[in-house]
């Protein structure tokens, strides 16, 4: 059978932003990928260095609406070193909380957007909806449900009070209960482990080789953390637990999120509990002396990379970001190979990306000439009748 | 991470690179500027990389420096959790280097994504193609030098769109 390239991409509904991957297939088995990027390519970095410091700080919040927090963090954490100047410790401990509960609705929605992919509509819906006390948290502290603006550079907007505090450990609680459960869930579901299990595998050497980061590279057993390894904020002062798995495959990197969320609601219990007094931010000057500083924050999807250069003006000289997704599309391509295509859905969710879309999929058969067009959702509803025909490999 | 500890880093790279490595700055605790010639730049790369232990490219970030372009390779060194950060200048008529997707494959979109936006040219890349800007945009014009207006940016971002805007 003659090999077959399939364009799948990149038009993009809601959720996911788009891309556009070209398949080699052989009957049913991916043989090879190849990404093509650049649909959601703004130019923010050229627009960044004609304006300020300030202004910047806001489109780069804009730069991800589902990481917001990180991105905001990144940016503050860079231009604080080069305005040489550092946040109030509570201030970095409200950094910290901010950033958790983040990474918790990031990894909620994640585990929805899976369980759709796999046909599991029941838990997408409880997901989201407990994903909803986290937004209603954030909500409450930073006044916003999305792109919260709490970071400046020289410390945070808003302050966390003993009233907040209290409700956050409520929410907590109830998080820490339900979130258990997703995990048995996942773990002893038949669905999941079907369609999780041993599917697009990527070994330890090729996450370390692709350079893969967070999640996608902690699912395959080597353990490395921004958090950790590069602490900013006050994550050398909360204690937590890097988590990997060693099978590297879609179920590792779904386990490797849910466990995230059981520490990051610890991280918060303990920040909550620790956060010390005094101000929560501090004045900056308008302009920085001419330096070049580099950021690097876990993001909820892996290491998010800044470089800020300054030439003295009010204006940064050079803005650069790299994201996590980008850092795993290597790892992605090496994963996709050797697949079955009811498994791209699952695949292409597993390292969570930020821009992938399948919304349309157009298939050529070259033996034959032929063209026709799939939308991702009807790439979806195959990859379940597959299953449900093929049942379990 | 000790102030002893950056510096066994420093004399590390100093044994390894010898007179090879020309400014060789700690920034903070953690972080370390250096710079290379490009004559060398990949045999001495591929000999940090080899001697530390390096698997870990955070990504390439180009910079115009309008006499030159300026590109600072972002390692990270697990042995001594030190972020190693590699400049190496090159002319701005005609800036290439040799490709380092071979010696650390997580470069590969990199290198693209500095060739698309900057025209440094990676020799012996494997498919040095544009990565981000769309199909229609000239050739040679490269948005993140300095002498492209954001104007001028916009308009060739928008391409094709806007004719079409404007001939409907």
């Amino acid at each position: 059978m003659p090999v077959v390239e399939i364009p799948v991409g990149p038009q993009h509904p809601a959720l996911k932003e788009p891309i556009r991957f070209i398949f080699q297939l052989d009957g049913e088995i991916v043989v090879g990928a190849e990404p093509r990027l650049g649909y959601a390519h703004r130019g923010i970095e050229k627009l960044a260095e004609h304006r300020t410091y300030v202004q910047a700080l806001y489109l780069s919040e804009r730069i991800c609406g589902i990481c917001s927090v990180a991105h905001t963090t990144c940016y503050v954490e860079t231009a604080e070193r080069v305005f040489n100047v550092e946040a109030p410790p509570r201030a970095k401990y409200i950094r910290v909380i901010v950033s958790e509960l983040n990474r918790i609705h990031s990894h909620l929605l994640w585990l929805g957007i899976l369980a759709h992919e796999v046909g599991f509509d029941t838990l997408f819906m409880y997901t989201w909806r407990d994903r909803e006390m986290v937004l209603d948290l954030l909500e409450m502290i930073t006044g916003n449900r999305v792109l919260y603006a709490i970071n400046m550079i020289g410390g945070v907007r808003h302050d966390i009070t003993p009233e907040m505090a209290d409700k956050a450990r409520k929410v907590m609680d109830y998080l820490e209960e339900r979130t258990k459960y997703y995990k048995r869930v996942v773990e002893e579901d038949p669905v999941f482990n079907n369609r999780l299990a041993e599917v697009g595998i990527l070994s330890p050497s090729d996450a370390r080789r692709l350079c893969a980061v967070g999640p996608t590279i902690r699912g395959s057993g080597v353990k490395t953390d921004i958090r950790r390894d590069d602490p900013y904020s006050a994550y050398d002062e909360v204690p937590f637990n890097v988590i990997t798995y060693d099978e590297g495959d879609a179920l590792a990197k779904t386990l490797v999120r849910i466990d995230e969320i059981l520490e990051s609601i610890n991280m918060i219990r303990y920040a909550l509990d620790h956060m010390p007094g005094g101000e929560i931010s501090v004045r900056v000057p308008m302009r920085p002396p001419p330096g070049e500083a580099v950021g690097r924050v876990e993001a909820p999807r892996g290491e998010l990379f800044y470089y800020i250069k300054s030439d003295g003006t009010m204006r940064p000289y050079r803005f650069k970001v790299r994201t996590p997704t980008l850092a795993n599309i290597p790892a992605l391509c090496r994963m996709l190979e050797g697949i079955f295509v009811a498994d791209i859905p699952v695949v292409v969710a597993s390292i969570d990306p930020c821009i992938a879309c399948m919304d349309r999929v157009l298939l050529i058969d070259k033996s034959r000439g032929k063209k026709w067009v799939w939308t991702k959702e009807e790439l979806r509803r195959y990859s379940l009748k597959w299953y449900e025909e093929h049942g379990r490999r | 991470m000790s102030k002893s500890e950056t510096s066994s880093v420093e004399d590390a790279i100093k044994r390894i690179l010898g007179d090879h490595v020309s400014t060789l700055q700690a920034v903070s605790p953690r972080y370390i500027f250096l710079e290379l010639k490009p004559e060398n730049f990949k045999y001495d790369l591929k000999r940090l990389i080899d001697e530390l232990g390096i698997w870990h490219i955070s990504t390439i970030s180009g910079v115009d420096l309008k006499d030159s372009i300026e590109l600072i390779y972002h390692l990270w060194c697990d042995r001594y959790s030190v972020g190693i950060f590699i400049r190496v200048k090159l002319p701005r008529d005609d800036p290439k280097i040799e490709s380092i997707s071979d010696i650390l494959p997580g470069a590969v979109l990199y290198e693209r994504e500095v060739y698309d936006l900057l025209g440094v040219r990676f020799l012996g890349h494997p498919a040095l193609e544009r990565l981000l800007l769309p199909e229609d945009w000239p050739d040679g014009v490269y948005p993140l030098r300095k002498d492209v207006s954001l104007e001028e940016a916009r308009k060739f971002m928008l391409g094709k769109r806007a004719k079409r805007n404007a001939g409907s």
